[in-house]
């Protein structure tokens, strides 16, 4: 386990799997600035397709919108799963276990079972496919991670400042705001950013509850990438790439780790049983 | 400043009966430790003075005003837990102002008995540091410090030292006591450390399994323990078992070995009895001295303050301590001969 | 007594909206899900009952293709699963241990980051990387590697882009639990006289299953349930059994024969997975780590 060649072999795994991960990420923004319409070769530079992204692409509306829609459901998953997680903490621990188990079920059934069984559902009440329907499958297949998540703050908090604060003349709401608060905060902004990417990137539940017609991002890209090479797909990538470096450089300098924020805060508990 | 009374609490976690009905009282100003064992109930006591536990029936009186149903943070109590339960998000001065700022006090007000909760607390200056940046003796400083600075009706104390390292705990021990002392808040303090509660109280309560199991001051209950089970817990006292006898108007116990005088209050001659006595209360004395009874050293450790003599009192074990120079002289395996006097021997029917 | 303006105390009932959620949304679409697969034609509101039927369950049974894909689509989740060890394994091993402890987290924040962006952008990079006249297959060509025919549109692009997504989710999984075994507990083996061979299986292995578990929960049964990725690489011939179900759905329009498919392959994933949790259950008590 420590000699040289084992060592030097496990680090070469390391590059082959990063390399594989990025080279396809490299080579899009690369292409996002070639000129060739098809993204064949000769390599020749250009940022037209930026300025279409920016003009007449129909990628950047459908992008405002999947980021509008998954701040919605974000905030609304964070309040009520935040509330959630709070009410648990007076379950009783067998009740608790229980009550997990369902909670678990939307992390663990396969979202297009997920979503085939929404569109009976909705389907059956009248509403079928429509925004309230998209949305309301969104948020059942984000809260279960915020809960998770924020109920792994109360879990490791210490509750007691909260007692503290009582005797000193809190009001419950005052407690709640000094004292739980900032010390669950963590866990709902990993909770809020799971939730927020997992909406906007979303698409088997999107693309079953979506209104005929009308358009995310992923359902977008999905028709865009069945039909033909589109350059501007490749500018938009190169952004999204871009924000998404930013993002995960300003998680980790908030002192998130990978892990915290996948859900999977203190080793695996995120399977529970 | 307000007395406390608590009437009769009982108090169940699903079958498990925690408070069995305690009532006691504690006169204004004085200090109050509730001792015992863990799991006698004596930090539910405390949860249910503050209101943070609902008890299943009594009432918690302060200057006789009955505050069973106010809610905990109407009660005007202060409190200092175990794991000093500060707020982590705030610095040492937020901590220590959030009660008065619960109580809409001034802000110019706030800082002034901050900076003098401060002071009291030997932290001067401490103001802008974090809470994590603090030893466990400063956090418990600060928490002390927190609970007084709103001059709460009564003070609170749970098990606040036993985080804390044997150095440090000996001189929050002593700041602790002198500074309730000089501010003369009404102070419960709960600890499973019998030295601990008999330096810093007034009065003592020693609870075991729900029930109290004697009260008094700490020299009461540490020379006159009212059951075995005190006089196990407050310091290591040694049991003889033996017959009660009478001989001419004055009282015995006997084991056909050892002859124990003791003030007779209670039972008849030819009871069995065990008696409860301290180590510390035997002297050496001469062969035929009166009430001179036979001891086998058999084993002397030195302890600092004084030698632990291992031994046998006629046939049964004993502890025996001794100051210094006396004990020095003894050797080990000799037959020496003991007595102690006979208000220093309690004794319990069994 | 009470005042009213101060009942804010937090209390169970607060789970309430949860609950309803997950009542609404997830038990009872479930509990459609089964009573559809006895349905005889499409529901829709405001129309009558259209009556009980076994006809979903016997076509189901009969339906060779059905069984067929499923068969497919189990052995490509299997394959996907098997790649996603076989490369998450050493690549954990090395940022957990062999890698500078404070690199360590940076390492794990660039596996994570393609997460960060979009499945289907993922998708659509890979897709474009290895296409005909691609950036792969013209440097190939370039360095004298003449001849490759493309990957794309065959069931191989299925189960490389299904490698692509999945492949971080194993790598966080396994990081976090090699990461926890201490390497004094290591040398502790190997020092006490074990061999590499023996430390790795008494050792290693039984303190990486419960990652290694997560890992293949969190990959085997969303691969096994896809039907985009088939749909989009797979080619004519790429189809898995999340496609037949699809299609019940957006073209031919058939809900109880689709419930009836879904039910079926929820059913088929939960045994695997219970039978995986119970050999890992069983595997670690026979080597002797304790039962997670």
């Amino acid at each position: 386990m420590t000699s040289k060649g084992f060592r030097r072999a496990m680090l070469a795994c390391m590059w082959i799997v990063l390399a594989f991960m990025y080279i396809p990420i490299i080579a899009i923004i690369f292409m996002s600035f070639n000129k060739t319409q098809y993204g064949g070769f000769p390599y020749v530079f250009t940022t037209k397709w930026y300025t279409t992204l920016f003009t007449t692409s129909n990628l950047l509306p459908a992008a405002m919108f999947s980021l509008r829609f998954a701040f919605l459901v974000t905030i609304v998953a964070v309040v009520v799963g935040t509330l959630c997680a709070y009410g648990m903490q007076y379950y009783t621990p067998k009740f608790a276990k229980r009550f997990n188990t369902i909670l678990q079920l939307p992390i663990i059934i396969p979202w297009m079972v997920t979503a085939i069984s929404l569109l009976l559902l909705f389907s059956f009440i009248g509403v079928g496919r429509s925004y309230v329907s998209m949305f309301l499958g969104n948020l059942i297949v984000v809260l279960p991670y915020v809960v998770l998540l924020v109920n792994g703050r109360f879990v490791d908090m210490d509750r007691t400042p909260e007692s503290a604060a009582a005797l000193l003349g809190a009001s419950p709401g005052r407690v709640f705001m000094d004292v739980t608060l900032p010390a669950i905060a963590p866990g709902m902004l990993a909770g809020g950013i799971m939730a927020l990417i997992m909406c906007f990137n979303n698409f088997v539940i999107q693309y079953y509850l979506i209104p005929v017609g009308e358009n995310t991002l992923p359902t977008l890209v999905f028709t865009r990438i069945r039909s033909e090479y589109q350059a501007d797909l490749n500018a938009l990538s190169a952004i999204i790439v871009l924000i998404a470096v930013v993002v995960v450089i300003l998680l980790s300098k908030l002192g998130f780790s990978a892990g915290s924020l996948m859900g999977m805060g203190g080793g695996n508990k995120k399977e529970g049983n | 400043m307000a007395g406390l009374r608590v009437n009769d609490l009982k108090k169940s976690f699903g079958d498990h009966e925690v408070l069995k009905g305690v009532s006691f009282e504690v006169e204004s100003g004085k200090f109050l430790s509730l001792l015992g064992p863990s799991g006698c109930g004596k930090s539910t006591i405390l949860r249910i003075i503050c209101g943070l536990e609902t008890a299943d029936s009594g009432e918690v009186l302060v200057d006789e005003t009955d505050i069973t149903r106010v809610r905990p943070e109407k009660r005007n109590i202060g409190m200092v837990f175990q794991n000093y339960a500060l707020f982590p998000s705030m610095n040492v001065a937020k901590n220590v102002g959030y009660g008065l700022k619960m109580q809409k006090v001034a802000q110019d007000e706030i800082n002034r008995r901050v900076s003098e909760a401060l002071e009291m607390v030997k932290l001067g200056g401490y103001e802008t540091r974090r809470v994590r940046q603090l030893s466990g003796g400063e956090q418990q400083r600060v928490a002390l410090a927190r609970a007084l600075v709103t001059r709460p009706n009564i003070l609170l104390l749970d098990e606040p030292l036993s985080a804390l390292d044997r150095k440090v705990r000996a001189e929050m021990q002593y700041e602790i006591r002198n500074l309730q002392r000089q501010i003369g808040t009404t102070t419960v303090f709960v600890t499973h450390d019998q030295e601990e509660a008999l330096t810093m109280s007034d009065q003592i309560i020693l609870l075991h399994d729900g029930n109290i199991e004697q009260q008094g001051d700490p020299h009461t209950i540490y020379s006159q323990p009212a059951t075995i089970f005190a006089s196990d817990f407050l310091g290591k006292a040694n049991l003889l078992a033996g017959k009660l006898a009478c001989e001419e108007g004055n009282w015995f116990l006997t084991d056909g070995k050892v002859k124990i005088r003791l003030n007779h209050v209670g039972g008849k001659e030819g009871d069995e009895i065990k008696a409860a006595v301290r180590g510390e209360y035997f002297e050496f004395c001469e062969e035929g001295a009166e009430g001179a009874n036979p001891f086998r050293l058999e084993k002397k450790i030195f302890t600092g303050l004084a030698w632990r003599l291992i031994g046998r009192l006629g046939n049964q074990p004993m502890d025996i301590s001794a100051l210094g120079t006396a004990a020095s002289e003894l050797e080990e395996d000799r037959d020496y001969f003991v007595r102690i006097r006979p208000e220093n021997v309690v004794y319990y029917n069994v | 007594m009470k005042k009213k303006k101060s009942d804010f105390r937090p209390n169970s009932l607060w789970t309430l909206p949860s609950a309803g959620l997950l009542l609404f949304l997830t038990v009872i679409p479930l509990i459609m899900l089964l009573v559809f697969s006895f349905m005889n034609r499409n529901l829709f509101a405001g129309q009558p009952w259209p009556g009980w039927t076994l006809k979903n369950i016997t076509r189901m049974f009969h339906s060779a293709p059905y069984w067929k894909l499923m068969a497919k689509s189990l052995g490509i989740a299997s394959i996907v699963t098997l790649i996603c060890i076989a490369a998450a394994y050493p690549a954990s091993w090395a940022i957990a241990k062999i890698v500078k402890p404070k690199n360590r987290s940076m390492f794990m924040m660039i596996v994570i980051l393609p997460f960060f962006t979009s499945q289907l952008l993922l998708i659509y990079s890979m897709m474009n990387l290895i296409k005909t006249g691609g950036v792969l297959l013209t440097a190939m060509d370039a360095i004298g590697i003449h001849g490759m025919t493309t990957w794309l549109y065959t069931n191989k692009a299925t189960v490389l882009i299904l490698v692509y997504e999945y492949l971080p989710y194993m790598i966080l999984c396994l990081y976090s639990s090699l990461e926890g075994i201490g390497d004094n507990i290591i040398q502790a083996s190997l020092i006490l006289g074990a061999s590499k061979t023996k430390t790795f299986t008494n050792i290693v292995f039984p303190m990486s299953l419960p990652g290694l578990l997560s890992g293949i929960l969190l990959v085997f049964v969303p691969v096994a349930g896809s039907f985009m990725e088939p749909g989009l690489v797979g080619g004519a011939g790429g189809s898995m059994v999340g496609s037949m179900i699809d299609t019940q759905y957006s073209t031919s329009l058939n809900m109880g024969y689709g419930a009836a498919l879904s039910c079926a392959l929820l059913i088929i994933l939960s045994v695997i997975m219970a039978l995986v949790r119970y050999f890992a259950a069983r595997a670690e008590r026979a080597i002797g780590g304790e039962p997670s």
